[in-house]
């Protein structure tokens, strides 16, 4: 009997080995420190062990093989501690390569990290064909590296060529595609792994393999293919993919011991990134969000097996596709049948996406666009319903809609409105039921947007509440729960940001600056070139909503209501502050448009445009937390990351203002106020942050990131 | 008749559509699908207290075996809910109502999901035997040499591919095409080619004038680029006798009457029918638009099978269904206007009757102010699996807008049989 707590090892009549990955606790795989302790224990007895022939590691849990380190433990180690972690992790995987014995991976499921890092260091990987056992290094996305000789092992198995987009894009790679890149060796049904592990046993040690790509000269030529691609990706922002790449290439130059030395070096050195820590910061956001539904259970919430999306507009098709996608029944209503064929082809042309991106099979496509059937009359709802309302965004509408489904719907069934700007309380007043209506505010584009944002008003039941957080949680998506109130989180803080963007252009600012302004520092596109996606009739609705409702806000500039008389709504007509032709490359400018500006074009640096962009955007999230519109610090970052896309590298909106200190940003403000506007103002918080010296993080206990709770909560994915 | 009665509880179709039309690129599973999603939808009910799916289908796709099963599944209704596909041929829609009830009062079920479904734009071309023996040869051929010769066997005729269509509109035992009946009868009874083309624009005014009538029983269709389409696309407001009239006969082009424009058109369609016993009304708070009252289903001569009805109709009377003078609406099926017309000759000519259906009354007369008001097949479509259903669908939607009680739909159907359903309003 051995007493191990993480791995098991059996030994066979026929001299093979098996080790069983399987905690004592039935929690989910993953390396810590007793791991590797068990692990080096477990290679020392077959070291000695003249006899055995095999070694079979496979996992005891139903699902998941190794989930790679836990983070938690990860992210509280100082240097040196983190450098004998990775030093004594790379060793051990090094014995374990060099056991004489056959060693082979029967993978059942995410085998990730320090996990594919283990496997590759046996001779064998094996997976099963199961769509969710998955295999990859995705370190970098955390701003990381595979410290424990996935830099080392991976382009020596399967070529840099091959390496350098898995490694670098740190995405997680499906069972046929990781073998066609020969990341494992086969992969089998799930029932037949154990006996195509023990077949495996029979192949013998590993011998290395000649890749024409690791040739010396090819791979300084791929290296400097690859970086440049990796700069023109992450602009410069991210780097830990470079360094990956870096490691990679001077790996494969140099022998073991010299190649993990420069693994760790430069594992250390990013460690110590802002950068890492900002992603991990953020991976950590994202935990708590997908716990924020879990984590109420035990009370009651409304079954879901059916949704009703009403109105087929953009973004109800967009919804009722995501759904449909995962498995949901959907009925989609709209008043006439034109409109339904706007909404089917929106789900059809998404489906038609996902299938060339090998997201959905051709026959997962054609099942989900059957789970959607299109009303154009209103259709009896039943017990087990739950109703999305994304009809025009008319207040004195939806009241109709509402007070009339409100009459004709079993009492169980809940409702959401997917307004973005609208009040939930004023929206239920018809309702006899007020309670039943919650806010669900799902971003475009649906299937690229994580972030719904859930809306409480002030009448709705917390039951309802709870019911819509665990639907977000179901569907794949992360909630943050807000306080029905002007643009809920996400669009308060973003409006203040893009009429900023469009005084500064008013002001005779070149568009082009604006926005590069704000892609240097980090935001996947530039609020003008936002302005124009998201459309300026829907953005001057917002913007006029929010205005009405907090009339402290800037006024958007008169020249944005010239351009929708003009026209000029951006992408969808053609010219917005852009101007866009169906040819690809480089976007002109609306010369037209700037000729309407009073102003003459000027020129500036772009710092002082960004910080005033930003600015706005921190006082508008400190308010945020002065109005209680959210909870806590943690949820406006990762509402900014997930909904908007802002710079994850930075942590999201209020760690970047704890990065600079409240009070640098007030005395900041306080200069532009005097110069330029009120506007500019800081707001109450911002100024107590100030005089006592703290940062938002500090200053709400209940929202700091839970750095060491549940470890099963602690998986690189 | 029976002690238990079925209760047509709810029912939808989508618009007719020509074949090679605007739903052709849509299989009979898709369009199938589409139509029994749409019922579930409008009737809120929950799709596991469904007992049986029953489809009719005659032209059953090679890919979609047991159709009724394809489209189950794919429309939602749970797995546990078993289905079945049936067919007699232009009966098949008649074939899974009626199954359906005798299903219900052999106490094997109270709630059914019954319909046709027909694709006759996908209806596959067919090799010739000879070619396809040669085929499987070459698949078996495993050396090059095999190969090379298996390949010299083929001729160019063996690449003339036949209509599966064509095929399953001929009847084998008697070697006729459906259409080539049509002349025997129209030869038999003097049908003249006024007659029947007038009796074909009529078929047209009668449905162009009832668009707004029969809305009420169809649903939108969406085809494979998701365009909406709403209504039936047979009927042709520019049809004239004097157009009609410069058809050339198509099955007996010398002597013949029947052309293309007094025939009934190649077409897609799809309908479904929510049945259900009085007692799973009542326990589902369901609401009945009318019942099944009686129904036969009767043989005779194969190349006359277009004379079907009368002969229904006859078995019919000796079990006690309503006479012709009971009904206040007839839907008789279309499949040719000289078909038609025969069989109201043949059911008024007293020498008819007693020789051939024995009987010493006659049927009596189909009063045509109250045949097929909406127009029939010849203008909008005979989707040959669906057809049966849609009569009774269209029966039961145009009893309700006129307040009147009784109705009876009749087909004739391919290879010598004739079928009629008495449905009555509550």
């Amino acid at each position: 009997m051995n007493k191990n707590q993480r791995i098991l090892i059996t030994c066979h009549s026929d001299r093979t080995v098996t080790w069983t990955l399987s905690r004592s606790d039935g929690r989910a795989n993953l390396i810590d420190q007793l791991f590797i302790d068990e692990l080096k224990q477990a290679i020392s007895d077959l070291e000695r062990d003249k006899l055995a022939t095999g070694l079979i590691i496979r996992s005891g849990h139903p699902k998941i093989f190794l989930a790679g380190a836990d983070l938690s433990t990860l992210s509280n180690l100082n240097p040196q501690e983190l450098e004998k972690l990775l030093q004594d992790g790379q060793d051990t995987f090094t014995r374990l390569s060099r056991l004489d014995l056959t060693t082979v991976c029967a993978i059942n499921g995410p085998c990730l990290g320090g996990g594919y890092e283990l496997a590759l260091a046996c001779d064998r990987r094996i997976l099963s064909a199961k769509p969710h056992a998955v295999v990859g290094l995705p370190e970098t996305s955390l701003g990381l590296l595979p410290g424990w000789g996935g830099c080392y092992r991976l382009p020596r198995l399967i070529g840099l060529f091959r390496a350098l987009p898995t490694l670098a894009g740190g995405r997680p790679v499906r069972p046929f595609k990781a073998r066609k890149l020969g990341m494992v060796d086969q992969v089998f049904p799930e029932e037949s792994l154990e006996q195509a592990a023990r077949e495996a046993l029979n192949t013998g040690k590993a011998s290395p393999r000649l890749h024409w790509d690791n040739l010396p000269l090819v791979r300084q030529i791929i290296y400097h293919i690859g970086r440049r691609s990796i700069v023109t990706q992450t602009k410069g922002h991210y780097p830990a993919p470079l360094a990956s790449l870096r490691v990679m290439k001077d790996a494969l130059g140099l022998n073991r011991s010299a190649a993990m030395k420069r693994e760790r070096e430069e594992f250390l050195s990013l460690a110590k990134s802002p950068e890492s820590s900002s992603l991990l910061h953020y991976f950590f956001l994202r935990e708590r969000a997908k716990k924020v539904a879990v984590s109420k259970e035990g009370e009651a919430t409304h079954e879901i097996s059916r949704v009703q999306v009403i109105g087929a507009g953009k973004m109800g098709g967009g919804i009722a596709q995501w759904l449909a996608a995962r498995g949901l029944p959907v009925i989609l209503s709209d008043l006439s049948t034109d409109a339904l064929s706007l909404g089917l082809s929106t789900v059809q042309s998404l489906l038609g996406q996902a299938r060339k991106r090998g997201i959905l099979t051709p026959l997962a496509s054609r099942q989900a666009m059957d789970r959607i059937t299109p009303v154009c009359e209103p259709v009896p709802v039943r017990e087990g319903d739950f109703i999305i309302e994304a009809i025009v965004e008319r207040i004195g509408v939806k009241r109709t809609l509402f007070a009339e489904l409100d009459k004709r719907s079993p009492k169980s069934v809940p409702f959401a409105t997917n307004t973005s700007a609208l009040s939930i309380d004023c929206m239920n007043v018809a309702m006899d039921n007020p309670s039943r209506l919650g806010g669900l505010h799902f971003f475009n584009p649906v299937h690229r947007m994580e972030l719904v944002e859930v809306i409480q008003g002030k009448e709705t039941d917390p039951a309802v509440v709870r019911t819509l957080l665990k639907f977000v949680n179901r569907i794949g998506k992360r909630a943050v729960l807000c306080k029905d109130s002007p643009g809920f989180l996400v669009n308060r803080i973003l409006v203040p940001y893009l009429v900023e963007a469009a005084i500064l252009w008013e002001e005779g600012i070149d568009p082009k600056m604006i926005d590069r302004a704000m892609t240097a520092f980090g935001m996947p596109m530039g609020p003008l070139r936002l302005l124009d996606e998201i459309g300026l009739d829907v953005a001057g609705h917002v913007a006029k909503e929010l205005k009405f409702r907090l009339p402290r806000l800037a006024t958007p500039p008169s020249l944005l209501k010239q351009m929708n008389h003009k026209g000029m709504l951006g992408r969808k007509t053609g010219s917005g502050f852009y101007l866009y032709s169906k040819k690809k490359g480089k976007l002109p400018t609306n010369s037209e448009l700037c000729r309407l500006r009073t102003n003459r074009t000027k020129k500036s640096r772009i710092e002082p445009l960004a910080e005033r962009m930003n600015l706005v955007m921190l006082n508008e999230a400190a308010r945020c937390l002065e109005e209680e519109v959210v909870s806590s610090p943690s949820d406006v970052d990762f509402g900014m990351i997930a909904g908007t896309g802002w710079a994850p590298f930075r942590g999201g909106p209020l760690r970047y203002a704890d990065h600079i200190g409240a009070r640098v940003i007030v005395e900041k403000m306080e200069r532009l106020a005097a110069d330029l506007d009120d506007r500019f103002e800081p707001c109450q918080y911002l100024l107590d942050l100030a005089r006592k010296n703290k940062t938002f993080y500090s200053e709400s206990t209940r929202s700091v990131p839970q750095f060491s709770s549940k470890p099963k909560e602690r998986i690189i994915q | 008749m029976n002690e238990k009665i079925l209760h047509i509880v709810d029912g939808t179709r989508l618009p007719l559509a020509k074949a090679g039309g605007r739903l052709s690129r849509l299989s009979a599973g898709d369009l199938g699908t589409a139509v029994v999603k749409g019922l579930l939808a409008r009737s809120g009910i929950d799709p596991s207290i469904i007992d049986e799916v029953i489809m009719g289908c005659v032209c059953q796709p090679a890919e979609e075996s047991n159709l009724a099963r394809v489209i189950s599944l794919r429309s939602g209704i749970p797995q546990s809910v078993p289905a079945r596909t049936v067919h007699r041929n232009c009966a098949s829609g008649f074939e899974a109502i009626t199954q359906a009830a005798e299903k219900m009062a052999a106490g094997r079920g109270e709630i059914f999901l019954v319909g046709g479904v027909e694709s006759m734009s996908q209806v596959p071309l067919l090799f010739p035997r000879t070619a396809s023996s040669k085929f499987v040869r070459l698949q078996k051929a495993r050396s090059i040499g095999s190969r090379i010769s298996s390949l010299c066997n083929f001729r160019p005729r063996d690449f003339s591919p036949v209509p599966a269509l064509l095929k399953g509109l001929t009847d084998p035992t008697c070697n006729l095409g459906m259409g080539q009946t049509a002349e025997i009868l129209a030869r038999e009874f003097s049908i003249s080619r006024e007659r029947q083309d007038r009796f074909a624009l009529r078929s047209h005014e009668h449905a162009l004038s009832g668009k707004d009538r029969t809305k009420t029983e169809i649903i939108p269709a969406y085809d494979h680029v998701q365009r909406a389409m709403q209504e039936d696309d047979g009927p042709r407001p520019d049809s004239s006798l004097e157009k009609l009239g410069r058809l050339r006969p198509i099955f007996d082009r010398s002597r013949g009457s029947v052309t293309a424009g007094n025939s009934s058109q190649v077409t897609d369609g799809a309908v479904a029918l929510l049945v259900a016993s009085e007692e799973a009304c009542k326990q589902h708070h369901l609401n009945s638009i009318g019942r099944l009252i009686d129904w036969t289903y009767s043989g005779c001569e194969p190349q006359r099978m277009g004379l079907g009805p009368a002969y229904a109709l006859a078995k019919g009377r000796a079990q006690g269904a309503p006479e012709l003078d009971e009904v206040d609406i007839i839907e008789l099926n279309e499949a040719f206007a000289a078909q038609a017309l025969a069989v109201m000759d043949a059911c008024k000519s007293e020498k008819f009757c007693h020789e051939k259906l024995g009987l010493s009354k006659v049927l009596g007369e189909m009063n045509e102010e109250i045949v097929n008001v909406n127009g029939g097949s010849i203008a909008l479509g005979h989707p040959v699996g669906a057809t049966g259903a849609r009569l009774a669908l269209t029966a039961l939607h145009e009893l309700e807008k006129r307040s009147q009680k009784k109705a009876l739909v009749t087909l004739c159907v391919g290879g010598g049989q004739g079928a009629a359903l008495w449905l009555e309003r509550n």
